[in-house]
């Protein structure tokens, strides 16, 4: 049963330069009780996706498609009722913990209003749960009246994910919930929102960079090029047999499988390439690619991939003239 | 601040930036041909012609003394445009020269220098060239040199900020290997990066010496009538506000106008350096 | 925090001494003999030779310059700012009568100019690049360039003489201070203004206004716990700078009308050349606003967190 289905998903920017879509034509599924890892390089357009699922995204910017969450479309929902969705049922933890935390406010005044404004809490109520929250994600909760200056990377994140948390939502949306910590607390974190993700009977969505986490805890993958999903699939087989041309060199970049950067440069969103979008940087390119956009193709097992070296194997007989999606 | 350059096409777009630059055109125009513009002597009573009101042969009425209130404003403007350009061409020059070197050489030099800038701002606003004007009586160049003393410290706490950011850059830092002389990078590297900042400060400040002269002669201390100045000319028009209001009225619309033509300016080109840094980049 | 604190106090004394100096040399800014200078305020023009001398004597002006600023500093010092030229008040005495009219104005002026500016700069903030922001950026502009001392004029013409809803000049009523209050607070509200919508626009940018809409909160609680909040810390302190432009702008406001403070004090007694007064006045409100600044940056200190907080400084 799906808990979130994004259908064919357009944000575009309103720029000086004309409009610049930061995602294009994305369509993805969370299930219930599921992890999934949306992965990409910094750029990709993967935090602009996650921003806006939640509408987050400031007012240039315009999202088309579908987000049906619980059946419900939450880019037609008037922003009153939008308000509700937002940490209620889908909670976020914004990149950057430092930035993300208001300066001036103490942490657990910061926990103890998500419970004021949705719950109709007293404030000691409030102040109780708060605290708990902490307990939950291993903060002495009589830190509590410390403000977020006081905190190292590590602790920051876990205030981000007692906020996340704090009202039990359906959903909580990661993004890069380990960015800039070192490889131990990386892995503490890591196992903290997934243990307590799985423990709520929650799912996930999880934006990263970063491969090992993503593997350590993703049920399912998805991986992101320029503002495209180029794959999808169960994460243990993208992981072991990947079959997009980028995520194979994704993969490649891994410390423990030689550490080759993928080469070349991310595409800007301003002038994107033609045909598929990886072709300057493939190492499998062929004459076609530069010419056509390849379509998401559905593989057995639930795989997608979006690469033209899969339209003759899968015998599609309209493989010479591939339509363009969007 | 420094290393961004001043886009002529963006100032353009501001409208209220070039309509603060006509505005200064117009008032120097004015302050340059008044002989011509002026239609009476500023200074010749007719005192059967006491507070009239606007006619043609006086645009703008006549005060207590049969004057002609429109040739008094306008040279007025050379009196009020005259001392504010005096004393931000002073002040600037000074200023900046302090500050580069205060920033520069820092040490004990750079200590006593800010310790002055200190010093000289603990009085507040107006205070400290009233009192010198006070004291050294009234009279043109006795207003320059009260608000000439006052006002430097704003360029030197500037530059000197502007100066300790730069030091850090490569290309001083370049310089300095190269063993080029104190001089030649203060002169080829440092004063030229402080120019853009100091420039706007200045018109800006012009807008604030105006205000603080007129304020001076308002009160009495700074120049005196019969000389047409437009601060002086409110405060001859005080005792006649009820039955001639327009006595005050268009000097103290003058000096509005000017001071709003230099912060219009002054605004438009402050923008011009800011931009650049806020436009919207699109996270990952 | 505390060594903060004493680094600033240390910064401020050694300010405060450079003000004596200045004060008391501006004193050797006019033309002319000092003791005949006194003479003069004290006795009119019509003075023998003896007088002056008498003056030079009793004002300790036969020594040395150095002799006398050490002497005039060991009195300050003492809180003994010497007596008019004039009345043979007590100069601190007088200065302090004086201090609660001043008081009164500068503080009605600074409550208004905020009860203007912080709404009209958040409204703006949040309307930006709309009609109604456009109208408050071009507004404050106005108001920046509008010269106090004519802004009273037109009050006064408007309000006492063409409408007689308030009186023109006094003391004493609430009525009274409408206008002279009115016309120091609007020129502030225009700058006030201006710095609260970009140091909102600032803060509207910032990522936890984004992290505050992710949980869900409402508007009003995001713009007022969350975004005012750390606005309006740059505008308390600029505020709070702003009293030194009020004590300077009470000058010409209290001349305008005749209000009896600090400002109309200073006037009076360098048109009467009463110097001592007048270096009494200027080193009082120096010194006033010296501290006033010292106050602002500790409030600062303890409503921001971060400063609070900060142990090594």
């Amino acid at each position: 049963m799906s808990l979130l289905l994004v259908e064919d998903l357009e944000v575009s920017f309103r720029t000086t330069w004309g409009p610049v879509k930061a995602n294009e034509g994305i369509s993805l599924v969370v299930k219930e009780r599921e992890i999934l890892a949306l992965i990409g390089e910094t750029g990709c357009g993967k935090t602009t996706f996650g921003k806006a699922l939640l509408r987050l995204l400031s007012r240039n910017v315009k999202i088309e498609g579908k987000i049906l969450f619980l059946g419900r479309d939450l880019l037609a929902l008037p922003e009153k009722e939008m308000r509700l969705v937002r940490g209620k049922e889908i909670g976020i933890l914004l990149q950057n913990p430092s930035l993300s935390l208001n300066p001036v406010l103490s942490i657990g005044d910061q926990i103890a209003e998500i419970y004021r404004c949705h719950e109709n809490c007293g404030k000691k109520e409030a102040k109780k749960k708060a605290g708990e929250m902490l307990v939950l994600v291993g903060i002495d909760p009589s830190r509590k009246s410390e403000y977020p200056h006081q905190f190292s990377g590590g602790m920051l994140q876990r205030v981000m994910v007692a906020m996340g948390l704090a009202l039990r939502p359906g959903l909580l949306i990661a993004d890069e919930p380990t960015k800039g910590l070192d490889p131990q607390t990386k892995q503490q974190i890591a196992d903290l929102i997934s243990g307590l993700v799985r423990q709520e009977g929650s799912s996930m969505l999880l934006i990263t960079h970063d491969l090992e986490v993503a593997e350590r805890i993703a049920d399912r993958a998805a991986v992101m090029y320029a503002g495209e999903i180029v794959e999808t699939g169960e994460a243990g087989e993208i992981f072991s047999s990947p079959k997009h041309p980028y995520t194979r060199a994704l993969l490649e970049s891994l410390p423990g499988k030689g550490l080759r950067s993928v080469p070349g440069q991310s595409p800007s969103f301003v002038s994107p390439p033609p045909g598929c979008r990886y072709h300057p940087r493939c190492e499998f390119r062929m004459e076609a690619c530069p010419k056509t956009r390849p379509r998401l193709l559905e593989l057995e097992g639930g795989r997608q991939v979006r690469c033209l070296l899969y339209e003759k194997k899968t015998g599609d007989e309209k493989g010479g003239k591939t339509r363009c999606r969007s | 601040m420094t290393g961004k350059r001043l886009n002529i096409r963006q100032f353009r777009k501001n409208r209220l930036a070039v309509l603060g630059v006509l505005l200064i055109i117009l008032l120097s125009f004015l302050a340059l041909f008044a002989p011509f513009i002026s239609p009476h002597n500023p200074l010749e009573q007719k005192l059967d012609r006491r507070l009239e009101n606007s006619s043609s042969e006086y645009p703008f009425g006549t005060d207590d003394l049969g004057r002609c209130i429109f040739s008094r404003v306008v040279y007025g403007t050379r009196v009020s445009l005259g001392i504010g350009v005096l004393v931000v061409a002073a002040t600037s020059i000074a200023g900046t020269l302090l500050g580069v070197l205060s920033g520069y050489r820092g040490g004990l030099f750079d200590e006593i220098v800010m310790r002055g800038v200190d010093i000289v701002l603990a009085f507040p606003n107006i205070i400290l060239a009233l009192v010198i004007a006070g004291l050294l009586g009234s009279g043109f160049s006795n207003v320059v040199i009260a608000l000439s003393l006052t006002q430097w410290p704003v360029y030197t706490r500037l530059v000197r900020g502007q100066v300790l950011s730069l030091k850090k850059r490569a290309f001083v830092e370049a310089a300095r290997a190269l063993r080029a002389s104190n001089f030649y990078i203060m002169r080829r590297h440092i004063l030229p990066n402080c120019m853009e900042s100091v420039v706007v400060l200045g018109t800006l400040e012009i807008a604030h010496v105006i205000i603080f002269a007129a304020a001076l002669s308002f009160l009495g201390l700074g120049i005196q009538p019969p000389t047409p100045e437009w601060g002086s000319m409110l405060k001859a028009g005080i005792p006649y506000l009820r039955s001639a209001p327009h006595l005050t009225f268009f000097p103290g619309l003058m000096i509005m106008l000017t001071v709003l033509a230099f912060n219009f300016a002054g605004d438009g080109l402050r923008d011009c350096l800011d931009k650049g840094t806020d436009r919207e980049v699109m996270a990952g | 925090m505390w060594n903060y604190i004493a680094k600033r106090l240390l910064l401020i004394s050694i300010v405060i001494f450079g003000v004596t100096l200045i004060t008391f040399s501006a004193m050797y800014l006019a033309p002319g003999d000092p003791a005949e200078v006194i003479a003069i305020a004290r006795y009119g023009q019509d003075l023998s030779a003896e007088q002056i001398e008498a003056v030079r004597e009793t004002e300790g002006l036969n020594s040395s310059v150095y002799i006398q600023y050490l002497n005039w500093l060991e009195h300050v010092l003492h809180l003994d700012f010497g007596r008019s030229l004039i009345s043979s008040d007590d100069i601190l005495e007088e200065i302090l009568l004086r201090l609660p009219a001043t008081a009164e104005l500068a503080l009605a002026s600074l409550f208004l100019s905020l009860l203007i500016a912080i709404p009209a700069g958040t409204l703006s903030s949040l309307k930006q690049n709309t009609l109604l922001d456009n109208a408050c950026v071009f507004t404050s502009l106005l108001g920046v360039s509008i010269p106090n001392f004519w802004l009273g004029l037109l009050f006064i013409w408007l309000f006492a003489l063409i409408l007689r809803l308030l009186p023109s000049y006094g003391y004493g009523s609430l009525e009274n201070l409408v206008l002279p209050a009115l016309t120091l607070g609007t020129s502030m509200a225009a700058v006030t203004t201006r710095l609260t919508r970009s140091s909102m626009l600032e803060v509207l940018k910032q990522e936890y206004i984004v992290a505050a809409r992710a949980k869900g909160l409402d508007e009003r609680t995001i713009l007022i716990r969350h975004a005012l909040k750390n606005a309006l810390l740059p505008v308390l302190t600029f505020a709070g700078m702003q009293l030194g432009y009020l004590l300077g702008g009470t000058v010409i406001v209290e001349t305008i009308f005749a209000w009896p403070g600090l400002g109309k004090l200073l006037v009076d007694s360098i048109f009467s050349r009463d110097f001592a007064m007048v270096q009494g006045c200027v080193l009082f409100i120096a010194v006033l606003f010296s501290l006033s600044n010292l106050a602002v940056d500790i409030l600062y200190a303890v409503l921001d967190p971060r400063i609070r907080y900060d142990k090594h400084d």
